[in-house]
């Protein structure tokens, strides 16, 4: 299993902890961490994890300069001697027989690469209710992302296509398997192969920082066109985005047609209830008392997205 | 109000905090145990997103401790471990957190706020007692965190002459 992880100490130790407990015997599989060795919390934790003691867990230090998650998942899986590779990320906690479903899955299709499923983590379920801010993750396999948060793929593949892109920030997992597909690979879904996603509560400005990271979509767009496919009108990353220019588009134009500026605005205004509060007046309110932060946050995925479209020579908003 | 010495905030009707209290006094201690009030008009709207029952108990505890002004203060719950943060931070006077739960990753994920100010009183330097081994185990495995077992007031008394000296 391979593990790129950057100062998130507590949530590497629930990702560990979860390892320990795997009802797969422990000789049948090794764990590497791969870290940015920035964060001491981080170094002190895979020093002591009861993983380490017993020998089955190997941590490496990325170099400057090379701390993207691709460049640390190649660190992580050149180091693993296994001919099955297991990547999941460190906000991820696996459930108790995921090594062995992933086992059982391997060997049921030799040489293809498993996708498994990904829950939001039902134990947090109150923040995914109730923080108005919240990141995690559902997936649903087979999907055409191939998300590295839970997915394995037989070593000779990773060799074959030379891993991931160091330098992608973002996309990188979906680029890997694009390219194993077009070598020949095929992707079984294994839907009990469980992992829960962390449910992680951010704060307006956080989410709003962090939106432009997303700005090297556009790179993936432009090696793989064929995702294009999976996108909402093949441009748009997420059909919010649509919505929130339209509304700019019908805020502009407020001034000469107010049905024409309502009726733009309204796909934006119509989807701002995104976390499903529902139709009750206080559901209400506090979906219109989130709407700035919304516009804020779609403006900023909006500017990411635009810059990587401008740097990349290639539409995706 | 000041008076320097232990103040003990707990929820109202803590029964580990009651018995220290009396024990302090018993043994001669300048001790002062008080419940901090939970703010009517926002404890429904933070219950509603999912905080810690009495977590409008903050706004009460910190100012209560800045008005005390203890020489050490513990605290006995996850709402008022972010106030312990806050005052260890600033003073640099020990400060002590007892935690009446198991506090796995389950516990400290069930309501928000909780792992949070559990953290951050552990980085501000917040000694940390759990009333059983079970309890201790619990913290170190899902946190990390060492935590002294202490079960008795006696013993909360020896840790406050330790912390002291």
């Amino acid at each position: 299993m391979v593990v790129a992880t950057r100062d998130r100490p507590v949530r590497l130790r629930w990702l560990l902890n979860s390892l320990e407990e795997q009802s797969a015997p422990a000789r049948r599989f090794q764990v590497v961490v791969v870290h940015d060795g920035e964060s001491a919390p981080t170094q002190q934790l895979l020093r002591s994890h009861p993983l380490s003691r017993s020998g089955q867990l190997e941590c490496l230090t990325a170099s400057p300069g090379r701390t993207h998650p691709g460049a640390m998942r190649n660190l992580g899986w050149h180091a693993a001697s296994a001919p099955l590779i297991l990547f999941t990320d460190d906000d991820c906690r696996p459930a108790i027989d995921w090594l062995e479903r992933a086992l059982t899955a391997a060997a049921l299709n030799p040489g293809s690469v498993i996708q498994g499923a990904t829950l939001p983590d039902p134990d947090e379920a109150v923040v995914a209710e109730t923080a108005p801010w919240v990141r995690t993750l559902h997936v649903a396999p087979p999907t055409p992302w191939a998300e590295t948060c839970n997915i394995a793929y037989p070593r000779a593949w990773l060799e074959r296509v030379g891993g991931f892109d160091d330098d992608m920030r973002v996309g990188e997992d979906t680029d890997l398997w694009l390219r194993v597909r077009r070598a020949g690979g095929r992707l079984v879904p294994a839907p009990d192969m469980l992992c829960y996603h962390a449910v992680e509560e951010h704060s307006l400005l956080e989410t709003v920082r962090t939106a432009g990271r997303w700005r090297d979509l556009a790179l993936l767009a432009r090696r793989h066109p064929e995702v294009r496919r999976h996108l909402w009108g093949r441009m748009w990353w997420k059909p919010e985005h649509a919505a929130f220019l339209s509304a700019l588009l019908g805020a502009a134009l407020a001034g000469r047609s107010r049905t024409a500026a309502a009726a733009l605005a309204l796909p934006w205004v119509l989807g701002l209830d995104r976390r499903g509060y529902g139709a009750h007046p206080r559901a209400l309110a506090r979906s219109l008392a989130e709407a700035p932060g919304r516009a804020l946050i779609d403006a900023a995925e909006l500017v990411g997205l635009a810059r990587g479209s401008i740097r990349y020579r290639t539409l995706l908003l | 109000m000041r008076h320097g010495g232990v103040l003990l905030l707990s929820p109202p009707g803590d029964r580990l905090a009651r018995g220290l209290a009396q024990t302090l006094a018993t043994a001669g201690e300048t001790a002062r145990l008080l419940s901090p009030t939970v703010l009517p008009l926002i404890e429904g709207r933070l219950e509603r997103r999912g905080y810690e029952p009495g977590a409008s108990r903050r706004l009460s505890a910190a100012a209560l401790v800045r008005v005390c002004a203890p020489e050490l203060l513990h605290v006995f719950s996850a709402v008022e471990a972010a106030v312990a943060a806050q005052w260890r931070s600033r003073t640099g006077r020990p400060a002590v957190l007892s935690l009446d739960a198991i506090p796995t990753r389950q516990w400290l994920m069930a309501r928000r706020g909780r792992l949070g100010w559990i953290l951050a009183a552990s980085s501000a330097g917040v000694t940390v007692a759990m009333g059983s081994p079970a309890a201790a185990h619990a913290l170190q495995r899902s946190l990390g965190l060492p935590a002294r077992v202490i079960d008795t007031a006696e013993a909360y008394h020896a840790l406050y002459a330790r912390l002291r000296s």
